[in-house]
């Protein structure tokens, strides 16, 4: 009897450990993949949320949610999705490529000193002049053969070049600190060359030179870097549909603004030390690389030619940017917009985009 | 016995025959059992069984006798569309061949209550699926009341009760279930994966009123009255996908599907001796001009902190409608007459009739919501076996039948050369077939 109970004692024991070993005690689950660590959108956009939180982007908030009317965003929003879609696959892989390597504090700086001067640090800030002029030329010019136009020149790698040139040099800077036509000096004389485009614009053999000699008026063409800029200016300009594209908008120019308003903010821009062009521009790719990324100028040639193409969409843009460019609206739009450049939140942006372009934080 | 004078037996009478057209689920369509389909559906007054728990519940307890019964129904629909605009984007819908099955008992109660209250619960399943919740493009025509209207999972439950031996009462409920639920989504956008997911279902059940009242004026002689309310299906499953606080995304879809209509039904039957006759005369009032848009319904509503931050949220917001679409339906009356033969002990013929007015207005305007008036021909054949192992009060009984909805041609000129549906004629039949075995004792 004692054997027998020993002998179940023990068999008792082994169904014990072998009950143990079937559960699920002490035994881990399966391991998983472990969760990305890249910084989720919340936390790539804290510069952004930050800016909303205090505040610094009030005016644009503002301009958008209320002063721009429902439909006008609804309509903008549409156009914005039907630009997507005409945007070919890969287009924002290659240019998320570019992004770090097109990273330019300089331009960004300059970019919004100068949207800073409009707004209120220019000497004739906030320019309301100017800002009719501009709301008149949305709301009367043909904006389609300008945006072709646009969209031309950008793709004109040489002349883009020579114009990045001249706007490097410091020199057109300097020469229109000391233009002077007859009594007339500075931003007004700037006013008077352009009134001067303006009104030969409307002469039947208008034609690219009229363009070159005017800007003889202010700097030595001969001298570099201007030679090459006139060279392409002229290629540009050839009679044909880029030279009537212009003549139609400095046309309708003439019509909206005959006193050349623009010449002053004009001037402002190109000779204030807030707005550093030759940091800008600084260190432009060596000659035979083009001079912006393929992949931005594609991008940027797609937006400008689906404007060109999309009546619908000009008008959404155009009913927006009237508002945003009223004068009540456009000095607090801009300062936010200078806002948003200094907190490098367009770059965030851009990052974050580049991220889902190209997947490259998916596990 | 006081038996109502033959004035108000006539007054029903006058009032069963005036009766012009009709009404939906797979029941009001077509049928439930072998019996009732080879009667031509005319059984407010001449219905018996666990029949009863559909078409009227005051006649549940009549035969004194506990039945339990099995059956399918096929349906088969030869239906066509002949479109003028062969290259339209808006393809045309077919309803499916369809299968289903029904199980049925009903008893009355011995004891005290002297089998004068009677209970029943019958359970229809489709073959295919229990419940299918369609929501096709309401620009794609199709055939309202054909497309989906078996894949619906019915329960019906029951009682009656006899005060006096010429007067029954009965109640009873048909439940259905709505679908509804929840999906929230945390995703995580730049690492392409979702966060957190969760996910709730439910199927919470509904129902709505079966009430009938049989009087039995004279020896042999039935009044029926019937009303079944208005169900339907609600479907509803909001999503809502969340990238932190920059970006919400809120759709909501929902609709109302299956969707069947109050309906009054009168019905007079006439057993006569001498043949072994029934006659059976039926009208039903459907309000079908209640009818609900039964397309889907959505709306997408984006948000987050930086669309509202510039006012862009709404203008991505999407609405399939802001306004339900008008169906325009019309009431109807369906008149049917039904007859069943007692050939021998052990077999009876049946045949029926009815003309269903088609309630849907010509489709001229956006939606292409498809019906025809319907011919309704009925014929079938019951067997009685007496059960092998039981006494010979118990009876086995077999009934089959087969349906011939006739669909006459309908033309609508829509007129417009733009239209994406285009003009079209419709028609066709549809073929039912159905088979109970049910055993009485």
């Amino acid at each position: 009897m004692h054997a027998m109970n020993a002998v179940l004692m023990r068999v008792l024991a082994a169904l014990s450990v072998g009950l143990l070993a079937c559960g699920g005690d002490g035994v881990d689950a399966p391991r998983q993949a472990p969760p990305s660590d890249c910084p989720g959108v919340d936390e790539r956009l804290q510069p952004l949320y930050a800016l909303l939180d205090a505040g610094e982007l009030a005016h644009l908030q503002r301009a958008m949610a209320v002063s721009v009317p429902e439909d006008a965003r609804r309509d903008v929003v549409d156009a914005g999705l039907r630009l997507v879609r005409r945007f070919e696959p890969g287009t924002f892989e290659d240019l998320a490529g570019q992004i770090e390597a097109a990273d330019r504090p300089g331009f960004v700086n300059a970019l919004a000193g100068a949207l800073r001067l409009l707004a209120s640090d220019g000497p004739g800030a906030p320019y309301p002049a100017a800002l009719r002029t501009l709301r008149g030329a949305l709301a009367s010019c043909d904006g389609a053969p300008t945006l072709a136009v646009l969209a031309d020149l950008l793709e004109d790698d040489a002349l883009l070049r020579a114009l990045i040139e001249v706007l490097a040099d410091g020199g057109l800077s300097d020469a229109l600190a000391d233009l002077a036509i007859d009594d007339v000096r500075g931003r007004e004389a700037l006013r008077l060359l352009l009134r001067n485009l303006l009104v030969t614009a409307s002469s039947p053999d208008f034609d690219v030179r009229v363009l070159i000699d005017l800007l003889g008026f202010i700097v030595d063409l001969d001298a570099p870097p201007w030679p090459d800029l006139v060279a392409g200016v002229e290629r540009f300009l050839a009679p044909g549909p880029a030279l009537d594209a212009v003549q139609g908008l400095l046309l309708c120019l003439l019509d909206v603004d005959p006193d050349a308003n623009l010449g002053p903010p004009l001037f402002d821009l190109l000779t204030a030390d807030a707005v550093d062009l030759e940091a800008a521009l600084d260190g432009l790719p060596p000659s035979g690389e083009p001079v912006v990324p393929l992949s931005l100028i594609r991008v940027l040639t797609t937006s400008l030619r689906f404007l060109a193409d999309d009546a619908e969409a000009r008008r959404a843009l155009v009913a927006v940017s009237l508002v945003l460019l009223r004068e009540d609206v456009a000095p607090g739009v801009l300062s936010d917009a200078a806002a948003l450049l200094e907190a490098d939140v367009l770059g965030d942006i851009l990052r974050l985009l580049a991220i889902l372009a190209t997947r490259s934080c998916a596990p | 016995m006081m038996r109502p004078g033959p004035l108000l037996l006539a007054g029903l009478m006058a009032i069963a025959l005036s009766a012009a057209p009709v009404r939906a689920s797979t029941f009001d369509i077509f049928g439930f059992t072998a019996r009732d389909v080879g009667l031509g559906d005319a059984m407010t007054a001449a219905t018996r069984g666990y029949g009863a728990l559909y078409y009227n519940p005051a006649a549940l307890g009549v035969d004194k006798q506990q039945r339990i019964g099995v059956g399918m129904a096929l349906t088969l629909p030869s239906l066509y569309v002949d479109r003028a605009n062969a290259e339209s984007d808006r393809p045309t819908i077919s309803p499916d061949a369809h299968l289903g099955f029904h199980l049925g008992w009903v008893k009355p109660i011995p004891g005290i209550f002297e089998q004068k209250l009677a209970l029943g619960v019958s359970v229809y399943l489709p073959a295919d699926r229990l419940v299918r919740v369609q929501g096709d493009d309401p620009q794609s025509p199709q055939f309202y009341l054909y497309q989906n209207l078996e894949d619906k999972l019915l329960i019906h439950v029951g009682a009656s009760v006899e005060p006096l031996e010429w007067l029954s009462f009965g109640l009873g409920v048909q439940i259905l279930a709505d679908l509804g639920g929840t999906v929230a989504l945390d995703m995580n956008v730049v690492s392409g994966s979702f966060e957190r997911a969760d996910v709730s279902v439910a199927l919470s059940p509904t129902a709505s009123l079966l009430a009938g009242v049989l009087v039995r004026p004279a020896a042999g002689v039935s009044v029926g009255l019937s009303y079944r309310g208005e169900s339907a299906l609600q479907f509803s499953l909001p999503v809502t996908v969340r990238e932190g606080e920059a970006l919400s995304l809120a759709i909501d879809v929902s609709q109302t599907v299956l969707w069947t209509p109050h309906q009054l039904s009168l019905g007079m039957a006439w057993q006569l001796d001498d043949p072994r006759l029934l006659l059976a005369l039926d009208a039903t009032f459907a309000l079908w001009s209640r009818a609900p848009d039964p397309s889907p319904r959505l709306a997408v509503d984006v948000g987050g902190r930086l669309l509202d931050a510039f006012g862009l949220a709404d203008a991505l917001d999407l609405s399939t409608r802001s306004v339900p679409i008008a169906m325009g339906f019309s009431d109807t009356v369906v008149a049917r007459v039904g007859a069943e033969w007692e050939v021998s002990d052990h077999v009876v013929l049946r045949g029926g009739y009815f003309f269903r007015p088609t309630p849907a207005p010509r489709q001229t305007g956006v939606t292409a919501y498809l019906d025809n008036d319907a011919h309704v021909i009925g014929l079938g054949a019951g067997f009685s076996f007496l059960h092998p192992f039981r006494s010979s009060e118990t009876v086995v009984q077999l009934d089959l039948a087969a349906q011939m909805t006739l669909l006459p041609r309908r033309t609508i000129v829509r007129g417009d050369p733009r239209d994406p549906v285009g003009d079209l004629s419709h028609g066709g039949a549809v073929w039912t077939f159905s088979a109970t075995l049910s055993h009485g004792y």
